[in-house]
């Protein structure tokens, strides 16, 4: 269920959506007090056709503007390609970053912006508390939200607040402000597919934010600092998706008839048992990945890991099942042609070869590409089926995205090593 | 006397009784034992009789030579009291000497019989033809996938496009054989056609078997190395159709050839793959029939390949990496 939450900036054209604003005095008061603190964030190409970007952002103090680090990341990649600019109802602004932070996706602008600041709050709250949230969905016009603080959300390895509330495309880089009037946290995504359950930035990392050194808005510059938070956040990626795994106390769950080492907490897995009845295998399923990972311009997804685990069994002959698996390898590998040059990635490297641990043995494929802009990570793609038993075989998909070799070798080794078919052959 | 007998598949088709001094062979009119055929020369061979009563076959400048068994000769020897068999292009002649008062036999043409064993000759060998194919599909394990939805109509399927495609590419070689002015008959070239398909039945069941015994690496090799000898035998070897003498030097030159064009194919292959940097997988996963898998290696050590592959391409990255940008003034 990769992709199911959606950054909130607008991107490109207009998308017709109705925005949504309670009637009530109190919200009338409070549109009436942050309607100038509230600012939408534009990215505009200097000069040919790149998109351009439409977000929100709210003043912290007095010259500085809260957004979204994916509102403003097309400009952090090519800043000599985009000019930011920031408008409200006294005017249109331009504007200069002047820190970002990728991991909570966060961006710290300054403009001449007459408007007053709005007061932090020292903590999101309790769950259950209301919310407002404003910003400027689909360049519409300032519009506010209500909602419910629910805590934060339990998967993931980056801290997002839960929310019950209706944010749209273009909002992201919003305030989230508590009954008192205090910011509680920035708009940031969406659940896809879901209804009206939106994630917010907690305050704590604009006030991390505030402190940060000025970056130089250079691309050298930019580029240096993104390297520089992206292996901070592999750090993180490593300690709360693997290191449990790898410190694991030999806690197995059985996935069909294979027994695989249970994944850490900060992974979000759903599961799948078929049978398909007339081929008379028996298919289970098992998929995790990791919510909230940051999205980098042209590279995508960084920090991701996604982990796939499949038993098959049939009551057919082996000959055949095995015909029939070769055919099934190659569907969750997703590797494909990378001509040297495209700017981006490296050509793929890729190694076969069938490999035994204590309890299989496997045919493993793996594929690596290194990131051009971002020395030490990669993508790697890994499938491995097993072979060791006639009729009944674990086959394991893994996918890690803007990590390091160590990262990603370290999962392949604690996932291949321990998963094992659990009845007799 | 001498007869020059013109065989047609092994039989006798005409018989021309000489008694002594030279007979020519050619397409000519002047030929004393006329020949149409395009593979024979207008004057293409003499049969002469020398000072001691020997009788001889010699190449009288022909374009395509005059052979025996041994290959190409400018003249050999018909034996007394015997037979030599040659051939002139691509026409089969036999040659016989007896005393003069004996009487030289004719033998029967006995064309209809012939052609119904030759028809039922072909007919055998586009089943042997067809039963290969059917071969190769039932041991290809993805046959019997238990994923496979019909098995029946796919069976049917490929054993009807065989039957079909098996004697239209019977006929399209000889077709280009004909080009290069040598008749093959439809026997000759359906035999080949079996021949070479039950060959390919051989090495995919050498292929699989080698698959159990050999690390995944060694037994990619193995496979480059079968698929592209068999793809230069079989080449070889259906342009060696129809050929009277078993030229072992042809046949070598063919699969030189074909060696050489394969090799500079592969190369280009695996250049255009490089530039087009195509992932190379392989989905093999081979069959453990009784719980074998075939050799493997330790997990550890795989994984230490993906690492130095990781290297290799971190190392493609960087040159992919632009330098450095030009300061600002």
């Amino acid at each position: 269920m990769r992709d199911r939450w959606l950054p909130l900036a607008l991107a490109g054209a207009l998308l017709p959506t109705a925005g949504s604003a309670e009637d009530g005095r109190a919200h009338e008061a409070a549109f009436e007090r942050f309607k100038d603190s509230v600012v939408t964030v534009e990215v505009l190409p200097l000069a040919g056709e790149a998109k351009s970007v439409l977000g929100s952002g709210w003043a912290v103090a007095d010259r500085r503007i809260v957004t979204n680090y994916h509102v403003v990341g097309s400009f952090i990649q090519h800043p000599d390609r985009y000019g930011l600019r920031v408008k409200n109802g006294r005017g249109t602004f331009a504007a200069k970053l002047v820190a970002f932070d990728l991991i909570n996706d966060l961006a710290l602008l300054e403009a001449p912006v007459p408007s007053a600041p709005l007061r932090l709050a020292g903590d999101p709250g309790r769950p259950g508390a209301p919310l407002i949230a404003f910003g400027n969905p689909e360049g519409l016009g300032l519009s506010l939200v209500e909602g419910v603080f629910n805590g934060f959300a339990e998967k993931g390895f980056i801290d997002r607040m839960l929310l019950s509330m209706p944010l749209n495309s273009g909002m992201s880089g919003g305030p989230i402000l508590s009954a008192r009037n205090e910011v509680v946290g920035t708009n940031v995504a969406v659940s896809w597919r879901s209804n009206s359950l939106s994630f917010g930035v907690p305050v704590s990392a604009v006030h991390a934010l505030l402190l940060a050194a000025p970056v130089a808005a250079t691309e050298e510059g930019l580029s240096a600092d993104v390297n520089r938070q992206l292996a901070v956040l592999e750090q993180r990626a490593f300690a709360r998706a693997i290191e449990p795994l790898l410190q694991g106390t030999g806690t197995l769950m059985a996935v069909g008839g294979a027994l695989v080492p249970r994944p850490p907490d900060a992974f979000e897995c759903w599961n799948q048992t078929q049978m398909e009845a007339r081929e008379e295998v028996r298919k289970t399923s098992f998929n995790c990945n990791l919510q909230f990972t940051p999205t980098l311009e042209e590279v995508g997804e960084v920090a991701s890991i996604e982990i796939l685990v499949e038993h098959f069994a049939t009551r057919t002959s082996g000959f055949g099942f095995y015909g029939g698996l070769a055919k099934h390898a190659p569907q969750h590998v997703g590797v494909q042609a990378r001509p040297p040059g495209n700017g981006v990635l490296s050509p793929p490297e890729c190694r076969a070869d069938r490999v035994r641990t204590d309890h299989l043995v496997w045919k493993v494929n793996a594929c690596s590409y290194a990131y051009v802009h971002h020395p030490g990570l990669g993508y790697f793609a890994l499938t491995a089926t097993s072979v060791s038993r006639p009729r009944e075989a674990a086959y394991l998909a893994l996918h890690g995205r803007g990590v390091g070799a160590s990262t990603f070798l370290s999962l392949s080794r604690a996932l291949l090593k321990e998963i094992r078919l659990a009845g007799a052959p | 006397m001498i007869a020059i007998r013109l065989l047609v598949d092994g039989a006798v088709v005409r018989e021309g009784v000489f008694r002594e001094g030279s007979a020519l062979i050619g397409r000519g009119p002047e030929s004393d034992f006329p020949v149409v055929d395009p593979s024979v020369s207008r004057r293409h061979a003499r049969v002469r009789t020398d000072e001691v009563g020997a009788v001889w076959i010699e190449d009288a400048g022909s374009r395509n030579g005059l052979r025996t068994g041994s290959g190409r000769v400018e003249r050999a020897a018909v034996p007394a009291g015997g037979t030599l068999r040659c051939w002139l292009g691509a026409v089969e002649l036999e040659l016989a000497v007896a005393g003069a008062d004996a009487t030289v036999e004719i033998a029967a043409p006995a064309a209809s019989a012939h052609g119904a064993v030759r028809a039922l000759k072909a007919l055998a060998l586009w089943a042997a033809g067809i039963a290969a194919w059917a071969g190769l599909i039932l041991i290809d394990p993805g046959f019997w996938s238990p994923w496979e939805q019909d098995r029946l109509a796919k069976f049917s399927w490929v054993a009807l496009t065989v039957s079909v495609f098996l004697p239209v590419v019977a006929f399209v070689l000889i077709g280009l054989l004909r080009i290069v002015g040598r008749r093959a008959p439809v026997g000759d070239a359906l035999r080949a056609l079996a021949v070479v398909s039950w060959g390919w039945v051989l090495l995919v069941l050498l292929d699989s078997a080698a698959s159990y015994a050999l690390r995944v690496p060694a037994h990619a090799m193995l496979e480059a190395v079968l698929r592209n000898g068999g793809a230069i035998v079989t080449i070889a070897y259906l342009a060696s159709v129809g050929r009277a003498g078993r030229g072992r030097r042809f046949f070598a030159v063919w699969a030189a050839a074909v060696a050489v064009l394969l090799v500079g194919f592969n190369a280009a292959g695996r250049l255009a793959a490089r530039q087009a940097g195509t992932p190379q997988l392989d989905y093999d996963l081979g069959v453990p029939i009784g719980g074998g898998t075939g050799p493997a290696s330790g997990l550890d050590a795989y994984l230490e390949g993906v690492r130095a592959d990781f290297t290799v391409a971190e190392q493609r990255a960087e040159e992919d990496r632009p330098t450095s940008h030009s300061a600002p003034p």
